[in-house]
């Protein structure tokens, strides 16, 4: 295989290895807490198992190695119950995970695989043999194991070409007891769809859950036939697997003259060809090969392609992003009404009718601006994307600064727009930060205080109408609003006498103020005074807003709202007078009809919906529509934990509508989140429910 | 140097927007009211699916609007897209009274703004064009600032 291989796959190796080496840290982390969970042991298992099999067929041995001897060293504790792993070696763990980290991000820049450092390296091998005592290996795991089925390239004299990490899986398998065969298939002279029947030779050796480890000459060259008569199959078969009846099976393919089949006992005897000089000027012809899909199951498996050596040459790394299906149909379908349109322009010019021309254009313009934003709503990527990389983070931190934290992920599932995700990496860094030194207390201090020892700091996210919130919340000592305004006097923003008037939420709103951030610490205000202003100065960049809650002595929460800019949502469409609005149909619970459930009291009208007390909203009042009448329905939402009930003259119904975002010096008015056009041209505003029901009635 | 400019009218005034500003002109469409917009602000109107913020020209520059058009006067209006083409800052369509056409004139022939005159700032020159007095706006300034309005 040539560079161009490598190339394409590569990509998709450091997406995939990323969310492994993720997997990796989040259940170290579990580990740390409760060195015994079973469960976190065999995905960190199974999880170095992928990443050894992924690096090895990228070619990347330094990798596979590493990956190997972390299974080996782990081998002993999956099986056990009650087995729990020593600090050292969760340790171990984490800086083998730093390595590989490191190593995909030299291959993410366009560099290089390093070795690991000898000390780490010896200490692996060490766990991994010092512990691991040979042959309690079951044969349900070998059979993973056979699935880093590896092809290898060679030329003639044919030959296997077998690398350490070869060795080490076969090694592996005959200690497990396994049976590792060497296959030899000879086909007839003139024999026609050679790859077909090599193909067949393979679908026996799986049909005796064999697994094809190696095969010369490699799956491409197979499938494009470049070959002549013999193939060589390096395969694995379960233990007591009797080889001679795979053997009976192949000789019954059409076209083979003959098989033979030699099983392996000693790994030295694999080892010995490997001295052996090989030829490999056929690299480059098989360069341009796509990836076989059936003529090995491995090949089929995708990525299990194989790589030799490190690579020199320094690559372009694209970045991938996943899409679902669902979202491509909808391309395809508004492709294909771009084509209809065509056609239409087609006709539209030959009847000479200005009148339909302008039609279509008109559809046209509407179906490529649709188009335009499905393909920016595919750029919609879950926050775990950020999020998950600061469990680790919040550990070390928490032991740097001598805290105990609990760390709560929730909704990481939340999707935002890619571009607004990639902004918000450092801002949220640096709140879980502040969190963990300034927000959190000693465990001593927590326990002088009454608290539980171990602080707890939260991370939610969750969509909510056309926003995502995120919020950072920690049980800490929380902020002083006295400090504040103190600090804010001799910092000179505001006079003492200013001072008194602030309102609480006022007061916090100095936290954001460029000149309350200094470069010194201000831990006597509990430090949230550092680059505050930052982090709102680059929310606000992305079209949202930070608010701080807190309570002396209880603890500290920053609410981000963020725009789910170029957003697609399903909307309810409401009627007052003459105008549409749009309320997001997340925040909708249910409509009812406005009856005598409607009640007058002093704090304005309320509507008793099944004996909960909701204020009400005439959309018309908040809008001052000239035109409405009185209200025939009560739509009933749901926005940052209030219900109330919403009055409309009429409904039309339920739509998929794009959000076009309001900002600005002439278009950014309260309680309206953005507009959308509709089918015919009419442009409906989009209701800021949040708003609406946090600012109370006017 | 020639500069360029489209000129219209609002009432008995006549002003003119630097033709590099100018996106394109449009008729009068349908226009969605913004609810507690400024005063200023008509509404949003739908330009093959972009929503463009048309803002009163009449009310934008103070000039007297006390009586109503006739049928014959709201065909003669037009909405002017105005942009400076820079990032973050929003396009609006200006709704004049009707178009008197595009003008070049040599750079030399533009005065200044006459002094201590009422919103003087929304203007950057002034000119005599066939003996009518003639202001330029000042669109940068018009569209400057993000400014949320709330």
């Amino acid at each position: 295989m040539s560079e161009i291989d490598i190339n394409e796959y590569l990509p998709v190796f450091i997406d995939e290895a990323r969310e492994y080496l993720q997997i990796l840290n989040e259940k170290l982390l579990v580990l740390e807490e409760h060195p015994g969970d079973l469960d976190a042991i065999r995905e960190i298992f199974r999880a170095a198992h992928t990443l050894k099999g992924m690096s090895a067929t990228m070619g990347f041995t330094h990798m596979a190695e590493v990956t190997h001897l972390m299974e080996s060293a782990l081998q002993p504790f999956r099986d056990k119950e009650g087995a729990v792993l020593p600090e050292e070696l969760i340790d171990m763990l984490f800086r083998v995970l730093d390595y590989l980290q490191a190593q995909v991000d030299n291959l993410a820049a366009g560099g290089d695989i390093e070795p690991p450092e000898e000390d780490l390296l010896n200490a692996l091998k060490e766990a991994a043999s010092g512990k691991v005592p040979t042959g309690t290996a079951s044969a349900s795991e070998k059979k993973e194991e056979k699935q880093e089925a590896k092809k290898e390239t060679s030329g003639e004299p044919i030959q296997f070409e077998l690398n350490d990490y070869d060795i080490l899986v076969i090694e592996d398998a005959v200690k497990a007891g396994n049976v590792v065969a060497k296959i030899h298939v000879r086909m007839r002279e003139g024999t026609m769809m050679k790859s077909v029947r090599a193909y067949m030779v393979v679908k026996t050796i799986e049909d005796h859950e064999g697994e094809v480890v190696k095969s010369v000459p490699p799956a491409e060259d197979i499938e494009q036939e470049k070959f002549d008569r013999d193939i060589f199959f390096l395969a694995i078969f379960p233990q007591g697997t009797n080889v001679d009846e795979v053997k009976k099976k192949i000789e019954l393919i059409a076209e083979i003259e003959s098989v033979e089949v030699e099983v392996i006992k000693d790994v030295e005897a694999l080892k010995q060809t490997e001295e052996k000089p090989t030829e490999e000027k056929k690299e480059e012809k098989h360069g341009e090969v796509q990836p076989q899909v059936q003529a090995q199951k491995a090949a089929a498996k995708g990525e299990k392609k194989e790589k030799k050596g490190e690579h020199k040459e320094k690559h372009h790394i694209e970045q991938l992003i996943r899409v679902p299906l669902s979202k491509l149909d909808k391309l395809m379908n508004l492709v294909g009404e771009l084509v209809i349109y065509r056609t239409e322009l087609q006709v539209a010019k030959e009847k000479n009718s200005q009148e339909a021309l302008e039609g279509v254009i008109e559809r046209i313009g509407r179906s490529i601006i649709e188009l335009q934003n499905e393909v920016m709503s595919m750029r919609m990527t879950p926050m775990a994307f950020v999020f998950r990389r600061f469990p680790r983070m919040v550990r070390d931190l928490a032991k740097r600064f001598g805290k105990k934290v609990e760390f709560i992920i929730e909704g990481e599932e939340t999707e935002i727009d890619r571009s607004i995700l990639d902004k918000l990496g450092d801002p949220l860094v640096h709140l879980l930060r502040n969190a963990i030194d300034h927000g959190i207390e000693t465990p001593e201090e927590r326990v002088a205080k009454g608290k539980p020892e171990e602080g707890h700091l939260w991370l939610r996210a969750y969509a909510e109408g056309n926003y995502v919130f995120i919020e950072v919340e920690d049980d800490g000592r929380g902020i002083d609003p006295d400090k504040v305004k103190q600090k804010a006097i001799e910092k000179g923003l505001i006079s003492p006498e200013e001072a008194e008037t602030l309102t609480k939420r006022e007061i916090y709103e100095l936290l954001f103020r460029p000149g309350f951030s200094t470069a010194e610490k201000v831990t006597d205000v509990s430090g949230r005074g550092v680059g505050l202003d930052v982090v709102k100065a680059v929310i606000e960049q992305l079209g949202g807003s930070i608010e701080i809650q807190s309570e002396l002595g209880k603890g500290t929460k920053f609410i981000l709202r963020l725009p789910l800019t170029l957003a697609i949502i399903t909307a309810l469409l409401v009627t007052v007078g003459d105008e549409v609005y749009a309320i997001p149909l997340g925040s909708v619970d249910e409509v009812v009809e406005k009856d005598d459930r409607m009640k007058k009291t002093q704090v304005g009208e309320v509507f008793i919906l099944r004996g909960d007390v909701l204020p009400v909203y005439y959309l018309k009042d908040v809008f001052k529509v000239p035109t409405a009448g009185e209200g025939q329905h009560l739509v009933v939402v749901r926005s940052a934990g209030t219900r109330a009930a919403i009055v409309i003259d009429d409904l039309i119904g339920q739509q998929e509508i794009v959000i076009k975002p309001l900002k600005g010096k002439y278009v950014g008015v309260p309680y309206i989140s953005g507009a959308t056009i509709l089918g015919d041209g009419t442009i409906a505003l989009i209701t800021d429910l949040t708003q609406l029901l946090m600012g109370g009635r006017e | 140097m020639n500069v360029g400019m489209v000129v219209f009218g609002l009432k008995d005034k006549y002003m003119a927007a630097p033709i590099e500003y100018v996106k394109e002109i449009l008729k009068l469409d349908k226009i969605t009211r913004l609810p507690n917009a400024p005063v200023i602000v008509k509404g949003l109107m739908n330009v093959r699916g972009i929503l463009l913020p048309v803002v009163d020209g009449r009310k934008l520059f103070d000039v007297e609007d006390n009586e109503e058009l006739t049928e014959e006067q709201k065909k003669q209006m037009r909405i002017l897209w105005v942009s400076t083409g820079r990032e973050g800052e929003e396009d609006i369509g200006i709704l004049v009274d009707h178009i008197l056409g595009i003008l070049f004139v040599d750079e030399e022939e533009l005065k200044e703004v006459p002094e201590g005159m009422e919103g003087a700032e929304k203007f950057k020159a002034s000119l005599l064009w066939n003996d009518k007095f003639v202001l330029m706006i000042d669109i940068d300034n018009l569209l400057r600032g993000r400014g949320d309005g709330r």
